[in-house]
């Protein structure tokens, strides 16, 4: 049983990588991908028996990524719900290195998309999945998948142009 | 190049950028979970016996039965505390009533409160926690549940540990007095001074407050290294009389005179400090908890793996000053406290977003929980003893 874990443990090491990557994108933060990284870690080793395709690991492990990430996206943090938060000053965040305005705007819009959605982008446009590999790993309908990209997209489009609508700057008499 | 193209150029420009490398702790806490995942309902990084709280103890004079009191009289406020805005106590909302000794072994009978509240009285102190000659409750640290369900209660009359059944006998004290290797200090301050906090393989460090440093012990008590010395700077230590370590080994200890947290390695190594803070317990997947507001007033503040401000709730009717916090095995947060005057509040079950789950006539200086969340362990600020609550399993 240790000798199980311990392979495990060096098996999910390598994949550990691509797993964070992919949350991470959907998630947009580092703890949260983290978090569900985790979850489907151990979920991975509970329905490990039931995985009877070996060359299907990925697909397989890369859906109870997804599941996870739904789970933590749908999890408010805690304390963020029922408390009173109470002001501080904010850290200086500025990143120099995202100075760029579409890319700000790209960020804005996605983090509006519901995770569903936002998995669905991620796999397609990061790994470069076929929207039938989507359909079959995550095991819901091409049509669903189809139409979820579909509306993303949109949304990201709308989102951005939304942004780019001019601020009225009219002060009051 | 259309649109469309650049559109599709800039997306895929933004997925590319972020983090590719998973972190060696997570591979660490799904290591440590892999044979507990049945028992994880929530949260999925490693817990064990948690770490509790801290004390001021300036004012603790209590009327005798006043805890039951309180709770009523809080009653009216107890909702609006955790609704955003300002807190507003007056508001009218259900009273929660009193509930005889006899009825307390079971829930409210009423149906008119969402949070059920229980005597204090319904729990019998385990006297044997302190010798009642002469002590007081500030001469004990607040307690622990070690690894093999056994409580550790610091004692700064004996400087060492008061080791209890979980019933509540003295089943052994353990340490010698003294600043050498392996020796302890626990006095030398007006709050409670020592604690401990254990980790996954049954290894622990002290918070050696006397001597301003912590010692790490292996599971067989073996002294094994320490770290500190008197100073305000980074890894030195004014009165460390907390301690916590998260599940990636990280060592957090609350001063309390500092007021605040530093974090080291298992073995010493300085990491980062956090303030203002009193009492520090660490969660298992590398969130803090303390109870000073950034503005230092006092509440629940939670702080992220990276140090920076998680969130916080102040509580002022329900808990005024909130002295410990207590995790189960589902990650439900305990929390206790005192009045404003020192008498004992209330103790509060939290799930892990805050919801107020039950409140309790059962405040203190420190608690710790079982990991089904079934058996309280409070220090109590009046009588010099820690009282084992038994309560409903969340």
């Amino acid at each position: 049983m240790q000798g199980d874990e311990d392979a495990y443990t060096g098996l999910m090491a390598i994949a550990g990588d691509r797993l964070l990557a992919i949350a991470y994108r959907i998630l947009r933060d580092l703890h949260r991908a983290e978090d569900a990284v985790q979850t489907a870690l151990l979920g991975a080793w509970r329905d490990l028996p039931m995985l009877h395709d070996p060359d299907r690991f990925e697909a397989w492990l890369t859906r109870i990524l997804i599941r996870a990430c739904y789970l933590e996206a749908n999890r408010d943090r805690r304390w963020t719900t029922n408390m009173r938060v109470l002001p501080v000053d904010a850290p200086a965040m500025s990143d120099p290195t995202s100075v760029v305005a579409d890319r700000d705007r790209l960020d804005r819009g996605f983090r509006r998309l519901p995770t569903d959605q936002r998995a669905i982008v991620v796999l397609h446009h990061y790994l470069g999945w076929s929207q039938a590999e989507i359909a079959e790993a995550l095991e819901i309908p091409l049509g669903t998948v189809k139409s979820r990209l579909f509306y993303a997209t949109r949304a990201l489009r709308a989102a951005i142009e939304a942004d780019d609508r001019p601020i009225t700057t009219e002060r009051p008499a | 190049m259309t649109p469309d193209d650049r559109f599709i150029a800039g997306l895929e420009g933004y997925l590319d950028a972020g983090p590719t490398e998973l972190s060696d702790r997570v591979i660490w806490s799904v290591r440590a979970n892999l044979s507990t995942t049945r028992q994880r309902r929530h949260r999925l990084s490693f817990r064990w016996p948690w770490r509790y709280p801290m004390s001021s103890s300036t004012k603790l004079l209590v009327a005798a039965g006043a805890t039951l009191a309180l709770v009523v009289a809080v009653g009216s406020g107890l909702f609006n505390a955790f609704l955003p805005g300002p807190a507003t106590g007056s508001s009218p909302s259900p009273s929660i009533p009193s509930l005889s000794p006899s009825q307390s072994s079971g829930p409210s009978q009423s149906s008119t409160i969402k949070v059920p509240v229980y005597p204090a009285q319904s729990a019998a102190p385990l006297t044997a926690a302190w010798d009642s000659s002469g002590g007081s409750p500030t001469k004990l640290g607040v307690p622990v549940l070690a690894p093999d369900g056994r409580i550790w209660v610091a004692s700064s009359v004996d400087n060492a540990f008061r080791i209890l059944t979980p019933e509540g006998k003295l089943a052994e004290v353990w340490g010698t007095p003294g600043s050498g290797d392996g020796q302890f200090n626990f006095s030398g301050g007006p709050d409670n001074g020592g604690a401990v906090t254990f980790g996954p393989d049954g290894g622990f460090w002290v918070a050696d407050t006397g001597n301003f440093r912590v010692q790490r012990f292996d599971k067989d008590r073996k002294f094994l290294s320490k770290w500190g010395r008197f100073g305000s700077a980074d890894g030195e230590f004014s009165y460390p009389n907390y301690i916590s370590v998260d599940t990636v080994g990280t060592v957090f200890v609350a001063d309390d005179k500092r007021h605040d947290i530093q974090g080291f390695t298992s073995d010493g190594q300085y990491l980062r400090s956090l303030k203002p803070a009193s009492f520090v317990t660490a969660t298992g997947d590398g969130y803090v908890l303390t109870s000073i507001l950034p503005d230092g007033r006092p509440g629940l503040v939670e702080y992220k793996p990276d140090g920076s401000y998680q969130g916080g709730m102040d509580m002022p009717d329900l808990m005024p000053v909130p002295q410990g916090t207590a995790y189960d095995a589902q990650g439900n947060i305990y929390a206790v406290g005192l009045t404003s005057t020192g008498a004992a509040s209330t103790m509060v079950r939290f799930d892990e977003t805050g919801q107020v789950l039950n409140v309790w006539a059962a405040g203190g200086l420190g608690v710790a929980v079982s990991p089904a969340g079934d058996i309280a362990y409070v220090l109590q600020p009046d009588d010099a003893t820690i009282r084992r609550y038994d309560i409903p399993a969340p």
